[in-house]
């Protein structure tokens, strides 16, 4: 029997032999250690071996755990059945190998702590550490749960290292990826949380219908947007049917259309909330299409848009009113204005004709009279010369009277204080004298007229409606009666004549534009006032001005107006 | 000429009816046979006085003197008709003188008046 080489080059005295090898049966790795050749190892031939290593590889080849003894300085490696399952491809070369050459990618982290178990006697125990391992020609990541722990050799040394592993690649790399799916799952509920919220902020639901399936999605904001309960399983046909009829058959129409071309549909339509009422909602979304092109699923977002759609009814019909009332009020401007321009057109003519059949007439007989002085001077007639100047300066003095009563007319002095009074009894001595047209007026405590611009057109429209007398009524007697009520001054000119047909002059103003009397009230109330008519063929006519005493607004804009009938 | 020229005068005003008057009284050979504030009232009167010449006003209440001169053509062709006016416009002498009035002037030139009136009577051409 040789002497293992190991123990003549140690020094140590080498243990007696022992040649039962019972420790080794009973498995394949027991039967592999048995056919090795030992001798050529550091551990020399199996019968030399202490009985310490025989213990620790009894013990080891028996478990059931994956082990391994590593023995002596080069720590050589002796494992069981169950260790072969971790080796991969280091199997069966490993058998007998000292493990730094069996396991070199690992030795930097197995060499401290060898060099701990074998000098100190510790043992070291590591969970679930990462070793990167070559045993299938590659480096993989692998975990590790071990314990190294010394084998006392019978001289109270420490022979070995006994080294109990379990992988644990499996469970660390599901329990790792158990955490990072529950912080996937947990960020997706935050995230959730967070679109639920911003659903609700935004009164907004969100939607997900596959076209080819039919499979519909709502989510819970959805179903409060629509006022629908959770029983009723979402699909296209429901949310159709919760749409308000009339809008029904548009937004099927534009929702194929959207599709059809290929847009990112937007679609506003009504429903009947069971609680709100009606409601507008807008739904917004993206078609998603297969790789043939073919349109699969659509994903989108409703949301109420009710406050805005009010918004926009209430101010198209601001706009429409505003329209209407523009309209209204340029058309009164218009009757004004043509109004203004007749009732100047007619104070020109007015003019004029006082020019020319008084003033002119006189002017142009004065000059015959003085023709005619001229030859009654010739001729040396005093008699003639005298009478002849008295005529002439009659009718200068009738000339400047003539001037005058045209300046006054034009712009009567009486306007000047803040009272009508004066200025209608002068009118009325006007009317009498120059149409011979007799004025009762009654005077009941009327109010001051601050402004003079309201003085002078209540002055003018009761001129006006005193020539109309003189014009239209066939009568040469009017009552005028001037009063007061409520900051409100009244004026009623009323006569017996033969009156007209009210209705037939409205539709001839509605349908010429232009009534004297009508355009009279469209100046009144332009300046807060109003007019009444009040008469029927036969009945003579009664004509009501309501102004108020003291105006906020300019009257001078419906100044120069006049009324014909 | 041993009878006097008889002027009728159509004149509403009358200050400018009395100044004509007046006018004529002063002059020889004519005298006034008559006058009328109307067109109407000329018409009427007019045949009955058989004058030589009617001075007719332009505007005249009613009537015109346009239409009046138009009327009186119709009836004595050779009448010689004179139209004063206190209106300057070629409108109105065209007026007049598609009318039938012999003559057309401005009021305002008494002179002119009467010489336009002598030759008138005379039959030279205004």
């Amino acid at each position: 029997m040789t002497r293992p080489q190991y123990y003549e080059n140690s020094g140590i005295q080498a243990p007696p032999t022992n040649t039962n090898l019972a420790f080794l049966e009973g498995s394949k790795c027991g039967a592999l250690v048995r056919t090795l050749d030992w001798a050529k190892t550091p551990i020399g031939p199996i019968d030399s071996w202490p009985q310490s290593l025989r213990t620790a590889v009894g013990i080891c080849l028996a478990s059931r755990f994956p082990m391994v003894v590593l023995w002596g300085k080069e720590l050589i490696q002796i494992y069981n059945d169950d260790y072969v399952l971790l080796m991969g491809d280091k199997h069966p070369e490993g058998m007998g190998q000292p493990a730094r050459d069996c396991w070199p990618e690992m030795w930097h982290i197995n060499k401290p702590i060898f060099e701990v178990v074998m000098a100190r006697g510790e043992t070291v125990y590591l969970e679930d550490q990462l070793f990167p391992i070559d045993r299938k020609g590659y480096l993989e990541e692998t975990y590790f749960t071990l314990c190294y722990s010394p084998i006392w050799e019978e001289t109270g040394s420490v022979g070995g290292v006994f080294i109990t592993v379990l992988e644990t690649t499996y469970h660390v790399l599901v329990s790792q990826y158990e955490e990072e799916r529950r912080q996937a799952e947990q960020a997706l509920r935050d995230s959730t949380a967070r679109l639920r919220f911003a659903q609700l902020a935004a009164e907004a639901g969100s939607w997900e219908w596959d076209i080819k399936t039919g499979e519909t999605r709502w989510s819970p904001e959805y179903y409060v947007l629509y006022g629908l309960e959770p029983p009723l399983q979402p699909s296209f046909e429901n949310w159709i049917a919760s749409i308000y009829p009339d809008d029904r058959e548009r937004v099927q129409h534009e929702l194929e259309k959207q599709i059809r071309t290929r847009q990112n549909h937007n679609i506003e339509f009504r429903i009947i909330h069971p609680h709100k009422g009606l409601r507008w909602l807008s739904t917004r979304g993206r078609v998603l299409y297969d790789e043939a092109g073919e349109p699969v699923r659509v994903i989108g977002i409703t949301i109420d848009i009710t406050e805005r759609k009010q918004a926009e009814i209430e101010l198209k019909r601001l706009n429409e009113t505003l329209e209407e009332r523009v309209e209204k009020r340029t058309q009164q401007v218009r009757n004004l204005a043509s109004a203004l321009t007749l009732a100047e057109q007619r104070e020109r003519r007015r003019i004029a004709q006082i020019l020319h059949d008084d003033l002119q007439q006189l002017l142009y007989g004065l000059q015959l009279r003085v023709e005619v002085l001229g030859m009654d001077a010739a001729a040396g007639n005093e008699d003639r010369v005298s009478s002849n100047l008295e005529g002439i300066h009659a009718l200068i003095n009738r000339s400047i009277q003539t001037t005058r009563t045209l300046a006054i007319d034009l712009s009567p002095p009486v306007l000047q204080g803040e009272g009508l009074d004066a200025a209608i009894a002068w009118l009325s001595n006007q009317m009498k004298e120059l149409h011979d047209l007799e004025v009762s007026i009654e005077l009941v405590n009327p109010c001051l007229i601050a402004e003079r611009d309201m003085r002078v057109l209540l002055y003018q429209l009761v001129r006006e409606l005193l020539f109309n007398v003189v014009k239209h009524a066939d009568t040469n007697r009017v009552y005028i009666r001037c009063g007061s009520q409520d900051g409100q001054i009244i004026i009623t000119v009323e006569d017996q004549g033969k009156g007209f047909d009210l209705e037939a002059a409205t539709q001839k103003y509605q349908e010429e534009g232009h009534f004297g009397l009508f355009s009279i009230r469209e100046r009144l109330m332009l300046l807060g006032g109003n007019l009444k008519i009040e008469t029927a063929p036969g009945q003579g006519t009664r004509v009501t001005i309501t102004a108020p005493c003291h105006s906020s607004l300019s009257a001078r804009t419906a100044l120069e107006g006049g009324s014909e009938r | 000429m041993s009878r006097k020229a008889r002027i009728f005068i159509v004149e509403d005003h009358p200050v400018m009816r009395e100044s004509y008057t007046m006018l004529f009284e002063r002059i020889e050979d004519v005298e006034i046979c008559g006058s009328a504030a109307t067109a109407e009232e000329a018409l009427e009167r007019i045949p009955e006085t058989a004058p030589d010449l009617v001075l007719v006003d332009i505007l005249l209440p009613g009537m015109s003197g346009i239409d009046l001169a138009e009327r009186l053509r119709e009836q004595q062709p050779q009448l010689p008709i004179l139209i004063l006016t206190g209106l300057n416009d070629e409108r109105y002498m065209e007026a007049a003188a598609r009318a039938g009035a012999n003559s057309f002037i401005a009021k305002g030139n008494p002179k002119r008046m009467l010489k336009t009136i002598q030759q008138m009577l005379a039959g030279e051409p205004s």
